[in-house]
């Protein structure tokens, strides 16, 4: 028992201490990003799968993406960058047509309806 | 609005150089009426070009060079593909979906395994992805990283696993298939072996007394395991699986071919409305995102699975001479077609069929050998046949009403030598669910109704061929239930706050007379993050002696049943089990250090009023009778998720019960259950590359603690705590994996269990002399087999 306790103790306590060496205050943003259906949900959250960013969540319902970053590592501006790079329109920047070409024909938010 | 309009001016600058189709989408629905549909999408099979339709349901679009064909979709509505010949004009009639188009939902960052808030009945869902993380050859195996379910050891020499939830054997947890029970009778304690991994899409855990709509019986928890289905199984998935042991399997899961890739992708999950899943509405939303869809006018589709598996290597790891593991090899077969019929109607047929033999004892026993027969050893013969069918109907117009039925049949054979006893045994049995389901003024009040007719006949017989002393009498356990019953569910939903779910249910067994069976399951969502969870209710079961306690042919003690001096009519004189539980779960969900996490803590109280006793507490005899005082368990349990950073979760899990019964001699704890139980899971997968290549790690650590052992003749054993009884010891156990993804469609997987080499040397007593009446390898409390490691593949086409 005794052992056990331990032992799940000291796991709780290494992992969170490996995600705590914050030095600098992590932001939370909400901005409105481009998308139609559950695989544009998908391609968001995994452009944003990149060192810096802690957190991303994509509400398809009102086209909300809520990332929480440190600004240490990574600007809002990049942020939006990448979003274009995997070929979605933010409300501070538009993708080229080259970068919207990489999205999947079920992702078409310029022709698609939400679907 | 903008979109469309940005879409229209794109598009007639498209037109502007090619030829172009235009026309009206029209969609009928289930009671007649034709309207235009706004925001239907067109598109050209193959391609990515496509557009919407505008208000009043026209569209126009270019014709890329080389289209075939046109898709016309829209959410509510059955897709249709035109052949397209060069036409200017193109109008089609959609006809609405006769089944529940659930809403789009994707599996985005979820755990593999994660506590449900929101269904009042539902615990946990475990996906396809926790199954993937053990060997997990069968599904008895797949709980090694589950803290509601245990994984106990049925005996020292068949090597078969059994489950146990809330410290109560697996025969009081109810078992489903989609939705239908199954594992009930003479396969209570080895059925879920005969479901292999690979075949299973989720599994649903329901802790403490389920929903009365599937029947009396559980009693502990109900497990409802989704099985890949038409709608649901890979085109080709082939899983090939070899470990140390000497064990190989082949799966094999054969869906309905799908379309070719670059083509639309529609993300609408299709599912048969039908009274007796109301879970799988909360379910939908598990469902992966690239389920394979039909647009066809096909309404049928048919999937296979397969499984054959075997082991031919004798081992002996713990050098008691006897097989740690059981030579084996079995067959499954399941085939199940889904009919998608016009006007709301549904229906599901699935045929299963099984084929197991096993071998275990000494290790040199042979039941084909003259000499070697001699030996003491285990050979069973096990074939099973179930077809069942469901139809379900939905009235135009009215999603909330429906009717639904579900019937099943089952013959179930098998034949087996268990040292000097034989044993026969067959069942066959026959289920008919029906149930109507409606709502009561409004929304916020929703019944479900039916009626169900049960049919056992369970013939079996056990003989003993003891060789010096003979008292134990050929027993026939033979009997005919036949129990009719009506239910009533009443579901009370404010918002999403509040779930009420009311149940009442009266059977008329034919043995036992009327059993009244009361359920409730409340929700209530405190807020966004804290859900609170209580649950009540009485279950009943009727025993089934020999296979419910197969354990107890793995030793030559004698059988000694002492029912009440009878009426006739009843079973050996024995009760039919009667069980009331309660509990409370509490869940919170949210954020820690920015990072999705949840708690969840329960507790769980289950009063046994009548029970079967099963005394293991006589050397050299198993004493069975009515119970006669206490039987209790008592259970909580705390487990913590957190994913600290993406693509790593970590899972921490402690559980207590205390499981006690009243015996001959006291009440006592239940043999060989351990109070306590810890598990830490760590799963990290590295970032999915380009090409979809990926690595998965996945690890567990498990501590299990002290089980006590009834007393035992040749105990060697020294911390005697309580008299003529003795304890194990705790032990740890450690597992992990790795799995490397290739392009998505191959992954090849290398792991090991059972890491600490840990293993119960002295598990069978008088294992030197099996002719002893105190010969008893039913005791086992752990491994018999040391480290295993494994490897496999898995194709997906």
């Amino acid at each position: 028992m005794k052992k056990a306790f331990i032992l799940l103790l000291t796991l709780t306590i290494s992992v969170s201490a490996f995600s705590q060496k914050t030095d600098n205050k992590p932001i939370t943003a909400t901005f409105w990003v481009a998308g139609v259906c559950g695989m544009c949900e998908k391609s968001i959250e995994a452009a944003l799968d990149t060192k810096g960013i802690l957190q991303a969540d994509f509400q398809l319902s009102n086209n909300q993406l809520t990332v929480t970053y440190k600004p240490s590592k990574i600007t809002e501006t990049q942020i939006h960058t990448l979003l274009n790079e995997a070929g979605y329109d933010t409300e501070k920047s538009t993708c080229t047509d080259e970068q919207y070409a990489r999205v999947h024909g079920c992702c078409k938010y310029r022709e698609l309806e939400k679907h | 609005m903008r979109i469309i309009f940005l879409a229209e001016l794109i598009l007639s600058v498209l037109a502007a150089h090619a030829q172009g189709v235009s026309g009206t989408v029209l969609g009928r629905t289930n009671d007649g009426k034709e309207e235009s549909i706004i925001g239907a999408v067109v598109l050209w099979e193959g391609t990515r070009s496509g557009t919407v339709t505008d208000a009043s349901g026209n569209y126009r679009i270019g014709v890329p060079p080389g289209a075939k064909q046109l898709i016309f979709q829209s959410i509510n509505f059955v897709s249709d593909t035109i052949a397209y010949n060069g036409q200017t004009t193109i109008d089609v009639t959609l006809r609405e979906a006769t089944i529940d188009m659930g809403a789009v939902n994707i599996e985005g960052e979820r755990s593999a395994t994660f506590i449900n808030s929101r269904d009042p009945q539902l615990f946990q869902v475990m996906s396809e992805k926790e199954l993937c993380k053990a060997a997990c050859c069968n599904l008895s195996e797949s709980f090694e990283t589950n803290a509601s379910v245990d994984a106990a050891y049925a005996d020292a020499i068949t090597g078969t696993r059994q489950i146990r939830m809330l410290g109560l054997e697996g025969k009081y947890t109810q078992m489903l298939f989609d939705n239908i029970p199954a594992v009930r009778g003479l396969s209570s304690t080895y059925g879920l072996t005969y479901v292999p991994g690979p075949w299973v899409k989720n599994i649903y855990v329901t802790k403490g007394v389920g929903s009365i709509t599937s029947g009396y019986e559980s009693m502990a928890g109900q497990i409802n395991v989704a099985l890949k289905n038409p709608d649901t199984a890979e085109r080709f998935h082939l899983n090939a699986y070899a470990g140390n042991g000497g064990r190989m399997e082949l799966n094999l899961v054969v869906g309905p071919n799908s379309e070719k890739e670059g083509e639309i992708e529609v993300v609408e999950e299709e599912h048969v409305h039908e009274p007796g899943e109301e879970h799988d509405h909360e379910h939908g939303e598990e469902h992966e995102h690239d389920e394979e869809h039909e647009h066809e006018h096909n309404h049928i589709k048919g999937s296979l699975l397969a499984h054959g598996a075997m082991s031919q290597l004798r081992t002996d790891m713990n050098g008691d001479g006897f097989l740690d593991n059981p030579l084996f090899s079995n067959i499954s077969l399941r085939n199940e077609w889904h009919i998608d019929g016009h006007n709301g109607l549904g229906a599901q047929v699935a045929l299963n069929y099984q084929n197991i033999n096993t071998v275990s004892g000494q290790l040199d026993y042979n039941p084909t050998d003259e000499v070697r027969s001699q030996l003491w050893g285990v050979n069973t013969q096990t074939r099973r046949y179930e077809a069942s069918t469901k139809v379900g109907y939905v009235f135009p117009g009215k999603p909330w009403k429906s009717f639904g039925s579900q019937v099943n049949a089952l013959y179930h054979d098998q034949d087996g030598e268990y040292g000097f006893q034989t044993y026969n045994g067959q069942q066959r049995s026959g289920r008919v669910n029906l149930l109507f389901a409606s709502r009561i003024l409004n929304e916020a009040n929703t019944f479900t109704t039916g009626f169900t007719y049960v049919f056992d006949d369970y013939r079996d017989t056990l003989t003993s061929n003891f060789p010096i002393i003979d008292n134990n009498p050929p027993f026939a356990f033979n009997r005919q239930e036949r129990v009719p019953g009506v239910f009533f569910e009443y579901t009370l939903k404010v918002e999403d706050k509040f779930t009420l779910v009311a149940g009442l249910r009266e059977d008329l067994h034919n043995i036992y007379g009327p059993l009244f069976t009361p359920r409730l399951h409340a929700r209530y969502s405190i807020n966004d993050h804290t859900t609170v969870k209580a649950v009540g209710g009485v279950g009943y079961r009727t025993p089934v002696l020999v296979m419910d306690n197969v354990g107890m042919l793995a030793s030559n003690r004698f059988i000694k049943i002492d029912g009440d001096p009878t009426p006739t009519d009843k079973y050996l004189g024995l009760d039919i089990e009667k069980s009331s539980n309660a509990g409370l779960i509490f869940t919170w969900k949210g954020d820690v250090l920015y990072r999705p996490a949840s708690l969840s803590i329960d507790g769980f109280i289950t009063t046994f009023e009548r029970q079967v006793v099963i005394d293991y507490e006589t050397p050299g005899y198993v004493n069975i009778y009515n119970l006669q005082g206490k039987s209790f368990s008592n259970s909580a349990q705390v487990e913590l998720q957190w994913s600290p950073v993406r693509r790593f979760d970590v899972r921490m899990a402690y559980r207590w019960l205390e499981a006690r019964t009243q015996y001959l001699d006291g009440l006592r704890d239940r043999p060989l259950v351990n109070r306590h139980r810890a598990f830490t899971n760590l799963a990290y997968e590295t970032r999915k590359k380009a090409n979809g290549s990926q690595w998965r790690f996945d690890a567990t650590v498990q501590w299990i603690s002290r089980k006590r052992i009834p007393f035992l003749i040749n105990n060697h054993n020294e911390h005697f705590d309580e008299p003529l009884s003795t304890w194990s010891d705790d032990y740890w156990q450690v597992m992990a994996q790795v799995t490397y993804v290739f392009k998505t469609n191959l992954e090849l997987y290398v792991g090991g269990e059972n890491l600490t080499n840990f293993m119960v040397h002295d598990a069978i007593i008088m294992a030197e002399d099996p002719s002893n009446q105190l010969f008893d390898g039913s005791m086992l409390w752990g491994p018999v087999f040391g480290r295993m490691g494994y490897v496999g593949l898995r194709w997906m086409l």
